[in-house]
């Protein structure tokens, strides 16, 4: 396995005809865009900003990183790139677990899959070889029985399955795929797009290959210097002394409930007070878990495995209530049991669906439900845990009023005359940090390319403290270069593809030492930063085209206009307008358009 | 004064939260002086060579990082939380 060979072997897969070709990525693709999600967006761009999302133009890339599989740390991981049903827009989700790995082992480093096939199928990858096979026999199974059919089938040994479940070929909007049980890709209704195209699931055969590297004293040098960092008692990642490594995610519940950006029922509040302990992550660690699973090649191990004790779901065994599910199903929902939400994100991991988006359905139907805006017989209530499990299947099944929430809280709140209650952005639910008290987030949710999210800009790190790039909070001065530095540094450690959570020990050093060595090529720190705004400005340009303008990074006034009550934040709301102006001067963009100028001196036109 | 630690903070002190005998209108620095006095192993996770606040700890005054208020001088005034965390994020 020749990592300086990536990009030479992308499988494109026409469902409408069953034909199958590899063939190599224009070399100036690879060298733009990188891998990972770069060039998985440069191949969807390819499909046509305009496609119906759900039709059978749109294209459904898998990409690997130049680094994936390889032994480098945390270097399990591989995109999906495709224009969003949920949103309109590019999106990119990304994949822990092994399927990554066993695709560039089994000697391809893309699958770019368009049409539709007549009757469900999965592909089946072993040795460089593509075939499309009949899964009618699966297709209506959940994730974790579509698992073990494939196990069966196939043994378990070097085998990943990545699958939608009924979500997904029900087409929910915010369906997603999932590999080994309960590895996804959540976000931007992934599962939707393949359920749309009958592509139940991708199982890939391939045991574990040696990175050949043409100086391997170099490459093995660049991954001691990263490991390193990763493994500093500094570093939340430090294997079982670090935060995120004793804790897994949630170890965040504590902090933002503190400071005033934990979002309660529907962020009508900033603060669950002291209900937000049984649903933290020290909690959980002790109380509920067992086991604490990793992915390919990673030391920090922040996956935890809980077993439910008691209770009407006792004897439950997953992974893993991590920090943005126990939120949006948590204090977001008013619910404070642990038990309930490990329940709900099971369901989701077997339904193939993303528990961010449906617990801000939820949210947004009790919060209509309590203002008498639903009607009688289809109320939900804060903190109804039965019914939450009971609605979580029915939405995946589209029944009832869970035909409503499969569209995503956005279309709920529109269908319901009150568009106002979706806490969204380009139609994608916000996650789990208040941009009242978190300031940068906000304008992080606010120009994600692919609706709100957390990850685009993953500033909270520095507004809590975690790395040295430290910034207040609750200052809005400053947030616009900031975000735009984050923005740039993870479009590029996505396209690697590494784990966000790198970004908690390494940085563009790292991450340039890394790449340079692998690909046998010069390639310092600045270029990295290059790279990833380049790729930032990519997907810009992709939503520009789609219909995205001016106008169009928002953030719902709740957090603009109605003041925080919490403590830590009392009294602030997000001044997004004024970071705009910031940002927008430091990405040299038209209010939110990329001008020309700019797309061809990154050489993107 | 009632202080509370979080995550593998809490698990060195071995409790959630500990009872201090200052008065209302102490500084952070008497806050964690009285603290390294009664866990010493606290002491490298609070302070750097320098007698200054490290990073590898933020403490919160009624929801706000003493960082961005006046750092170890920074006042607990009455009814004021006291919350101190190891650095933590996820995502
Ligand atoms: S830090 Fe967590 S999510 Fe990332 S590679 Fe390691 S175990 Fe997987």
């Amino acid at each position: 396995m020749k990592l300086s060979d990536f990009g030479q072997s992308i499988a494109h897969i026409d469902l409408s005809t069953g034909n199958c070709r590899v063939e190599s990525a224009p070399q100036d693709w690879v060298e733009k865009f990188i891998g990972g999600r770069g060039l998985g967006v440069r191949y969807a761009l390819e499909a046509g900003p305009e496609v119906d999302p759900l039709g059978p133009e749109n294209r459904l890339c898998f990409m690997n990183g130049p680094l994936t599989g390889s032994e480098a740390s945390m270097s399990g991981r591989w995109a999906c790139v495709t224009k969003s049903p949920l949103t309109g827009t590019v999106t990119d989700s990304h994949q822990g677990g092994w399927s990554a790995c066993r695709l560039r082992w089994a000697g391809l480093d893309g699958l770019v899959f368009e049409g539709q096939a007549e009757n469900p199928v999965y592909a089946f990858i072993e040795d460089g070889e593509i075939s499309l096979r009949d899964a009618r026999e699966v297709w209506g199974q959940g994730v974790h029985a579509t698992v073990a059919f494939f196990r069966e089938r196939y043994g378990k040994k070097n085998l990943s399955v990545n699958a939608i479940g009924p979500a997904g070929e029900n087409q929910v909007l915010f369906a997603a795929q999932v590999n080994e049980d309960d590895r996804a890709f959540g976000r931007g209704g992934t599962g939707a797009v393949a359920g749309s195209k009958n592509l139940k699931a991708i199982v890939i055969r391939a045991g574990q290959k040696k990175s050949e590297v043409s100086d391997s004293k170099a490459w093995k040098e660049a991954r001691r210097q990263a490991l390193d960092t990763i493994r500093d008692e500094a570093n939340i990642t430090s294997p079982r002394k670090g935060g995120l490594s004793v804790y897994g995610t949630n170890v965040l519940m504590n902090v933002t409930n503190t400071i005033g950006a934990l979002g309660t029922r529907n962020s009508q509040l900033n603060s669950f007070g002291e209900r937000a302990e049984t649903i933290s992550g020290e909690w959980v660690e002790q109380n509920l878990l067992v086991n604490d699973p990793t992915c390919h090649a990673c030391p920090v191990a922040c996956k935890k495995e809980v077993e439910i004790k008691d209770g009407p779901w006792a004897g439950l065994r997953m992974e893993s209530v991590e920090y943005e599910p126990a939120w949006s199903l948590g204090s977001n929902c008013d619910n404070s049991n642990a038990a309930s939400i490990a329940k709900v994100i099971d369901q989701c991991n077997d339904q193939g669906m993303d528990p961010i988006e449906l617990g801000n359905a939820f949210s947004v139907w009790m919060e209509a439900s309590e203002k008498g805006w639903v009607d009688e017989g289809e109320e939900l209530a804060w903190g109804d845990e039965a019914a939450m499990v009971a609605l979580t299947d029915a939405v995946a099944a589209r029944e009832g009023v869970g035909a409503i929430l499969a569209d995503g809280p956005t279309r709920a709140a529109e269908s319901l005359g009150h568009p106002e209650i979706a806490m969204a952005v380009k139609g994608q639910a916000v996650p789990a940090y208040d941009p009242r008290g978190l300031k940068g987030m906000g304008l992080g949710y606010a120009t994600s390319n692919r609706g709100a999210c957390h990850l685009r800009a993953y500033v909270a790190a520095a507004e809590l403290g975690v790395v040295p790039s430290e910034a207040d909070p609750l200052a809005w001065e400053g947030k616009g270069e900031l975000v735009k530095t984050f923005q740039d540094l993870h479009a590029f450690s996505d396209s690697l593809d590494l784990c966000k959570f790198s970004a908690f020990a390494e940085g563009a050093e790292e991450y340039a030492r890394q790449f340079a060595v692998a690909m046998g090529k010069e390639f310092e720190a600045e270029d990295v930063m290059l790279a990833g705004e380049r790729i930032y400005n990519l997907e810009r340009y992709f939503n520009n085209l789609a219909g995205f303008g001016r106008g169009s990074d928002t953030l719902p006034a709740r957090f603009t206009e109605e003041p925080s009550t919490a403590a830590g934040s009392k009294g602030h709301v997000s001044e997004l307008d004024r970071m705009l102006v910031e940002y927008y001067a430091v990405r040299e963009w038209d209010e939110g358009v990329v001008p020309k100028v700019k797309l061809q001196a990154l050489g993107i036109l | 004064m009632e202080v509370a630690f979080y995550a593998t903070l809490e698990r060195l002190v071995g409790q959630r939260r500990v009872e201090l005998p200052l008065a209302p209108g102490a500084t952070v620095r008497d806050l964690t002086e009285a603290l390294a006095a009664t866990w010493p192993e606290l002491a490298e996770h609070l302070f750097e060579a320098q007698g200054e606040l490290s990073r590898r700890v933020n403490i919160f005054v009624a929801g706000r990082n003493v960082r961005w208020l006046k750092g170890l001088e920074t006042r607990v005034e009455e009814g004021d939380s006291v919350a101190i965390f190891p650095p933590v994020a996820g995502g």
